[in-house]
Formats: structure tokens, C-alpha cells, sequence
């Protein structure tokens, strides 16, 4: 690494930017990221079950299977998955490098690239949204919360948020849908988008499914909301107390100066690190919310990829997540050097 | 960028909850049929794929003829109008409708039933002895190399598919995206979490009355139990947790009507000590009460069976008069037997010959809640009578994969399923080659009674049965328990005219086991008034 590093013909302080910090973090990203190519492999393949007998099994759930059918899904799947390991992986990375996953074995004969893109964006608008404006107000409420600690608002807003953060997500996902959409009728029960809705790029797909959005997105706010909440008014009531707020008092500041340029700047560093990995985690879906409300998106897939032993398609869905989250964290490692001036010198 | 999103988005777009959204015309309200437990589909309308969508068969595709499991067992005939054994079973004549027509406006005929049947025979698609297909002069003349009366219900169950468009396609890897069929629909809009079906107004056979139809997903039970209240879904045929307030909520227009068409039996390890000692196996049939088990979860859905294991109000005449009740649970004869196999009650356990308490797990899928709950009812009654018995609620890979390695000591949950006679029913529950006969039942006059009753005619097949039925009472090769009740959950409020209870007309089924049953059913659907 050091070799590489003086080999560069940079100079000064970016040379040591560069060699002690990009190329260390590209350096183990690439491991990363071949660590998880070969977890993806392997862990789907510790499940036991083979795919023919999973098939059979969610088929006689509803009705009952003529041996014919049987035996039709004993040819097709029964031998899925065999041969050497070995083998198995060489073949599974020369596909990964033509970007070719296989066939999905759920719903097969559909190939994974196919199936993964029809939930992806579901899931990326969905939760991603949902993160998005958690963070936000999160984060702004707890500075307010953290600004003035034991206040009246600190006093309401920071135990509030620590009782919905222990109740589980799915269980506030049913009352949601059970109030809202079931006895009220305000909002509909389930699914992506109105049945009798053409989708495309159009207001009508866009409204209608923006509608079908607003439960599954205000569970995920919900619950997410308090963790950056407690978290930033921590941050703020320990920050509120460092010299450099009482200098910027000193100065005669503007209140609202204060908070923003000196004691919430602070405060939010660790917060942004860890929104790059919720963002990160955004493709990984929302598996139990999208089940209450039968959600089109990727955690549905995963769910039905693991019912169904389909390999390929749990292969191909925890490489995108896993990708997707390596990827958002080095943008966000690269960003913070150049935001935070002290992790630079660390390295 | 939004271009990408936008193709994305029609490629997966979702069907949500807004059911019956108002008249569309000519053809009243759509039927919402809740036909998926999972929560997305991709499109596949391959009738030769497993994961076919369903309405594939029945709506689409249409298959040749079926016998209504429901009912009577009678002849329901589709493409064929009647059908012809010959040859002691060795040939079967099947008369085809001259009226059938393709949705591209040609006739269906005897060339594209023979082109089918060879077509299935050269990709391994065909579990049927057939050795020829041949045209007549009333429709085709299949050719088998021994008596095929036990698998006439597989026969029919083929679905026809045009010659001119099938030829060179492979049935593995095609998806069929926009089929040609018979059938009375044509594909509507498919999503991400429906398929529509449109109906055909040049439809050969009859008029349509339902003019669209949507298949939907549903994710889980409790959804499903919102949807059916709400009057989102018209049909319904996957389990929820409380069928009876479902009716309840609005009696006038909810019902249920549970269709029993399998078997649920107690599986014990014939090749474990110590349930190979038949006083043992009848022990356990006596020790248990059926009619409790079965009230344990969704009272009035599944119900006790005959120790035949044929369900004694359906194949009534089928078993001797003194089988046909199920056994009642009698402890004091259920000791006796246990007795006999050296286990005696000492205390409240029931210690065998070598001064242990018989020990035995019940494998069951956990993600099945009435599984769950039966297993529960069952374990606590073999509690009661000395057994140190525990339930293992596992999930439904492991439980496959543990059945298929013969790792239990006994099983809860696996149903076997009747047709138009006993003989599948018999024969993957105890035939030594079935993938079914978990249990390793392997008895050569049991060998000999299913090979006897694959060759008899149909009017033999009552006698034929007989010596079965005689093994499963006298050896319990199995421990019959319960007839598993599918419940079929529909609402009148937008359409009458289901089958029912009273009026089996045919056996309710979204397309997963028969087309036949399928377009029977949407077919003779009214507008409610």
C-alpha cells in the first residue's frame, strides 16, 4: 500500500489523502465486495430443502396436486442446485460478470434480472422516501429536543419516541391498516397501485399509487423516526455544553445561528454516517411491512424466494442489497473525509 | 432516467384493494378472485409450466373432461363430450365438441389434441403410460400400455394447446405471454399482483357472463380475512383464522362451504421402535378423539374420517357398512392394545418393556396455523393417555426435507387426495415406490390389491377398493384422523349462482387442479340483482 502510494506522482497533502485513504478504502472495498459475492453464494445454500418439494408444498396449500403435475416439477427443479460447490460458484461468478443470475426458480421459467427490476423501484420510492423524511424530522426534532433538555417538549417528545421505537413495526404496520384502511375505509388495504389503474408514467398510476404508499411509508416513518430522534438530542445536549458554543454565545450570535452553524453542524456527523447505511439498506425493502400490505417490492421477493428455496433469486437480490450498500458507503466514507476534517488526519 | 422508471413501473405495476370498482360494460362487476398467498406474480402462461399463472387452465386453455370431486364424481365434459374405454383399458375414445374454437377464429380439432398429447410424450411432460395418439372420426383414440382406468382423471386433465403455434416451442423455458386458446377469456391486464381475464364475446360454446375477471395476490391470512369482510374479493380459497365470523359478518351474502377432497392422517415411522408393532399403531387410532381434533381450529372445516381412510359421506357406498363411522376414541381399548405391545400405565405414563415412557415428536409445518392447532389438540389428547408426546412445529423446507429422510417419529400435515376412484389416494399413500409413503410402508398384498385395482374397469372398482380398505383398518398402515375441508369462501353480493353445499355442481377451484372445474364455475355465474 505505502509503495503504491509513493508512487503516485501527487504531492503534498493530497498525495496523503490519496494513499492513506482512498486507496485503503478501495482496497477494502473490493474485499468487501467479494466477501459478500461469495456469502451470497454460499448462505442460500445452507438452508435445508430442496426447491421440488417447496414448490409441492405451496401448491397442495391450495389445492390438491395431480401426480402428473407432480412429477413435472420433480423434472424441471428436482435436480436444481446439484453438482460440486465448486463448480456451482465457478459458474455462479461467470455469470455475475455477463450479468446473467439464472433463471428464478419461484417463478420460473422468468429470468432474476426480470424479477428483481419488476420490485426494485417499488422499494427504493417506498422506503427510501420513508428514510428520507424520517431522517429529517428525526433529526430536527431532536436538536430541538436536545437544545433544551428536561424542557416541556424534551419531556414529551423523547419518551414518546422511545415507547414506539420498542413497539415491533409490523404490529404498528396492522393497526395502521386495520384503523385507517379497514374500519375507516380512508385509505386502501393492500397492494402497490388500484387494480383498475393502467401503470405507466401518468398522473393517474402516479396518484394511485402515491395513495396506496402513504400506510406502508407512515409505518416505516413511524418507527424509524425515533432512533434518529433520541440519538441527535443526545448528541445535541452533549454538544450544547462545549466551549465552542459558549464562544459563539460570547460572540452574540443569533440563537437560531447557534443551533444551526455550531451546535447541530456537530452534532450530525455521527447521524449522517449512519443514514448512508439505513440508505444503504433501502433496497434490502421493508420485509414486514411490505407483507402487511402486500407490497410489490423487494422484500415480498425475498420472502417468497426464501419460501420457495429459489437460489438464483436469493442470490441475485442479496447481491444487489449487498452491493447497494458497499457502494452507498463509500460515497458516503469519500463525502465525510471531505466534510469532517479530523478523520482525514486519523488515517 | 424517468424512462427507465416509467418501463420499470408498467412492467410491475400492482392490483390493489379497491375490489369490484363499479359496472364495466356488458359485463357487470368484475369477479375478484383471491387466488394467489403470495404477494407478487410474474407472467406465465405456459400451460406445461408448473408456475403457471392460474387461469391458464380453465380460462385460457381449456382440458378435455374431468369428474366433479365435489359431486357425484360425475363426467363433466369440456373439449370432450364423452369418452369410450375399449381394449380391457388399454384404449381410450374420446369424442371432441365439433364446435370448439381457437380465439384467432380456427377450429380446434382432433390434429391439435394429437399434436398435444405427442408434443408432452417427446418433452417428458406426460406421467401417462401412453404409447399412441391417433385421429378417429369423432376425435382421438389414445393408446396406453396397460389398463389406464385408475389415472382417467389425469387422462382428462390435459389441456389442449394449437398445433400451428406450439410447434418448435420449448414447454421449459416459454413464457406464453400472449397465449391463444379455447377458453371463454382472453388476457387482460397482468401486473405485478393480478392477472385480468377478459371475456370472449366469440366464445364457442356459450355466451360469457362474467366480462372481467381478476385473479389477485394476498400476502397473508389476516389481509385476506379484511378483503373478504370488505366485500373486496368475491372468492376465496385459501384458509383464515375465523371462516365462521366471516359469515357471521354479513350472512345474507357470506358464505362458506368447506369441499372435502383429502385425507389427513397421523404418519408414524414404520421403521422406528416401537411404531412398527401394530398394537401400537392401533393404540394411537384409539386413543384419539377425531371429533375434537377437528373442532380444535375453524370448527366445521375439516371433519373425522373413516378408518378406511375414505371420507364415509362421500364414498358411502364405497366402504362396508361396519368401517364407515369413525373410530370413536375408547381408552380402556386403547391401553388394551398398548398392552399387547408390552406398554403399561404406571402412574399417568405409559412405560413399555424396557421401563420408559413412550416418547414421540409430531413433525408439523409452524407456518401453518390450523396445522399447528390440530397438532396441539392431538398431542395433548396422546398426553393424556400416558404418551410423553411434543409437538414440532418446524418450517416448511425443513419439514420436507425431514420427511423425504424419514427423520420423524411421527407427522401431522401431509393430506392425500381422492379422485374420480381410490386408486392415487391408496397408492401414493402406500405404495412402496411413492414419493408419499413416508411412513416405508412395504407389504406385498398391499402391492398386490393396488396393482389389481390400477387394472380394474370402472364398475369393478368398488370391489377392488375393498381389500385396501380391509389393510388400512386390520394393519394402520396409516392412522386415519380428519378429512381435510378446503374452505371456499365466496360472497353473492355482486354475483350468485356459486356451486354449493346443496347444489355441487361443480368442485370450486381458481384453475389449480382443473380448468375444467374453473370455467364451469365462472360460467355459470349471474349478476345479483
Amino acid at each position: 500500500m505505502a509503495a503504491q502510494a509513493t508512487a503516485l506522482p501527487l504531492s503534498g497533502p493530497l498525495r496523503a489523502l490519496a494513499g492513506s485513504v482512498l486507496v485503503k478504502r478501495i482496497a477494502f472495498y473490493l474485499v468487501a465486495g467479494w466477501a459478500a459475492i461469495t456469502l451470497n453464494f454460499l448462505l442460500p445454500r445452507l438452508m435445508p430443502g430442496d426447491p421440488a418439494s417447496a414448490i409441492l408444498l405451496k401448491m397442495t396449500e391450495l389445492g390438491p396436486v395431480s401426480p402428473q403435475r407432480e412429477a413435472v416439477v420433480h423434472r424441471l427443479f428436482g435436480g436444481a442446485n446439484s453438482g460440486p460447490l465448486w463448480d456451482q460458484y465457478v459458474s455462479y461468478l461467470g455469470g455475475l460478470f455477463r450479468g446473467d443470475f439464472g433463471l428464478s426458480i419461484a417463478f420460473y421459467p422468468t429470468p432474476v434480472t426480470d424479477v428483481v427490476s419488476s420490485g426494485f423501484w417499488w422499494t427504493v420510492v417506498l422506503v427510501g422516501t420513508a428514510t428520507v423524511i424520517s431522517f429529517v424530522i428525526g433529526t430536527v426534532l431532536g436538536a430541538i429536543a436536545g437544545w433544551r433538555p428536561g424542557r416541556r417538549f424534551d419531556s414529551i417528545a423523547s419518551p414518546l419516541s422511545i415507547f414506539v421505537h420498542s413497539v415491533p413495526y409490523f404490529w404498528i404496520a396492522l393497526i395502521l391498516a386495520f384503523v385507517f384502511a379497514f374500519q375507516w375505509g380512508w385509505l386502501p388495504l393492500a397492494g402497490g397501485a388500484g387494480r383498475n389503474v393502467e401503470p405507466g408514467f401518468t398522473a393517474e398510476f402516479i396518484g394511485s399509487a402515491l395513495e396506496h404508499a402513504i400506510l406502508p411509508a407512515a409505518t416505516i416513518v413511524l418507527t424509524s423516526i425515533s432512533g434518529w430522534l433520541i440519538h441527535m438530542r443526545n448528541m445535541t445536549a452533549s454538544v450544547i455544553n462545549e466551549d465552542y458554543v459558549l464562544l459563539a454565545w460570547a460572540k452574540g450570535l443569533h440563537t437560531a445561528r447557534v443551533v444551526s452553524g455550531y451546535a447541530a453542524r456537530n452534532a450530525i456527523l455521527p447521524s449522517i454516517s449512519g443514514f448512508a447505511v439505513s440508505i444503504g439498506m433501502v433496497v434490502g425493502g421493508s420485509l414486514l411491512t411490505e407483507l402487511v400490505f402486500n407490497y410489490p417490492g423487494l422484500g415480498s421477493l425475498l420472502n417468497q424466494a426464501i419460501l420457495n428455496l429459489d437460489y438464483p433469486l436469493m442470490q441475485g437480490l442479496f447481491l444487489v442489497i449487498s452491493l447497494t450498500v458497499l457502494v452507498i458507503n463509500f460515497i458516503a466514507d469519500s463525502i465525510y473525509v471531505l466534510l469532517d476534517p479530523r478523520t482525514r488526519e486519523v488515517s | 432516467m424517468s424512462a427507465v422508471l416509467a418501463a420499470s413501473l408498467a412492467a410491475c405495476s400492482g392490483g390493489g384493494a379497491n375490489g369490484g370498482g363499479g359496472g364495466d360494460a356488458g359485463g357487470g362487476a368484475p369477479l375478484t378472485v383471491a387466488a394467489y398467498s403470495q404477494p407478487t406474480l410474474q407472467p406465465n402462461f405456459n400451460p406445461f409450466s408448473p408456475n403457471a399463472l392460474r387461469g391458464t387452465m380453465g380460462l385460457i386453455y381449456e382440458q378435455l373432461y374431468d369428474f366433479n370431486t365435489a359431486g357425484k364424481f360425475e363426467f363433466m365434459p369440456s373439449l370432450a363430450t364423452e369418452i369410450a374405454w375399449a381394449d380391457a383399458g388399454k384404449t381410450l375414445d374420446v369424442t371432441l365438441d365439433t364446435r370448439a374454437k381457437w380465439s384467432d377464429g380456427s377450429p380446434l380439432t382432433s390434429d391439435d389434441v394429437v399434436f398435444t398429447f405427442e408434443y408432452m410424450k417427446e418433452h417428458e411432460l406426460l406421467a401417462l403410460p401412453l404409447t399412441k395418439a391417433s385421429k378417429t372420426d369423432k376425435g382421438v383414440r389414445l393408446e396406453f400400455s396397460e389398463p389406464a382406468y385408475a389415472i382417467v382423471q389425469d387422462i382428462g386433465r390435459t389441456a389442449i394447446v394449437p398445433a400451428k403455434l406450439w410447434q418448435g416451442k420449448n414447454p421449459d423455458t416459454e413464457l406464453n405471454t400472449v397465449p391463444v386458446g379455447s377458453g371463454p377469456y382472453k388476457l387482460g391486464r397482468v401486473t405485478g399482483q393480478q392477472a385480468g381475464f377478459e371475456a370472449r364475446d366469440d366464445y364457442w360454446k356459450q355466451k360469457v357472463p362474467v366480462g372481467q375477471i381478476n385473479y389477485i395476490t394476498t400476502s397473508s391470512t389476516s389481509l385476506l380475512a379484511q378483503q373478504l369482510v370488505r366485500h373486496e374479493v368475491d372468492l376465496a380459497y385459501a384458509g383464515i383464522p375465523d371462516m365462521q365470523q366471516f359469515v357471521a359478518k354479513d350472512p345474507a351474502n357470506n358464505h362458506l362451504w368447506p369441499v372435502h377432497a383429502s385425507m389427513k392422517p397421523l404418519l408414524l415411522n414404520l421403521k422406528r421402535k416401537p411404531f412398527q408393532d401394530l398394537h401400537v399403531r392401533k393404540g394411537f387410532a384409539l386413543a384419539l378423539n377425531r371429533e375434537q381434533i377437528a373442532n380444535a381450529y375453524n370448527p366445521g372445516v375439516y371433519a373425522p374420517v373413516s378408518a378406511t381412510g375414505l371420507y364415509q359421506e362421500d364414498w358411502t357406498d364405497w366402504i362396508p357398512e361396519a368401517d364407515r363411522a369413525p373410530l370413536a376414541q375408547n381408552q380402556q381399548e386403547a391401553l388394551a392394545e398398548f398392552a399387547k405391545a408390552g406398554y403399561h400405565k404406571n402412574g399417568d405414563q405409559l412405560v413399555g418393556p424396557d421401563g420408559r415412557q413412550l416418547t414421540m415428536g409430531v413433525l408439523t409445518v409452524s407456518t401453518f396455523a390450523d396445522g399447528m392447532a390440530y397438532t396441539q389438540e392431538l398431542v395433548s389428547q396422546l398426553t393424556q393417555i400416558g404418551v410423553k408426546a411434543t409437538v414440532e412445529g418446524v418450517p416448511p423446507t425443513a419439514y420436507t426435507t425431514r420427511e423425504g429422510k424419514g427423520d420423524f417419529d411421527a407427522i401431522y400435515g401431509d393430506a392425500f387426495t381422492y379422485g374420480a376412484n381410490p386408486y392415487n389416494f391408496y397408492s401414493s399413500m402406500l405404495a412402496p415406490d411413492s414419493k408419499h409413503n413416508f411412513v416405508g410402508w412395504d407389504d406385498p398384498a398391499t402391492n398386490k390389491a393396488l396393482a389389481a385395482l390400477a387394472k380394474a374397469a370402472p364398475e369393478q372398482q368398488k370391489e377392488a377398493t375393498l381389500p385396501l380398505e380391509k389393510i388400512m383398518v386390520e394393519q394402520v398402515p396409516v392412522v386415519p384422523l380428519l378429512v381435510k375441508g378446503t374452505p371456499y369462501m365466496y360472497s353473492t353480493m355482486n354475483w350468485t349462482g356459486w356451486p354449493s353445499e346443496r347444489n355441487p355442481y361443480t368442485t370450486p377451484d381458481p384453475g389449480a387442479i382443473s380448468g375444467v372445474y374453473a370455467a364451469k364455475l365462472v360460467l355459470s355465474l349471474k349478476p345479483a340483482l
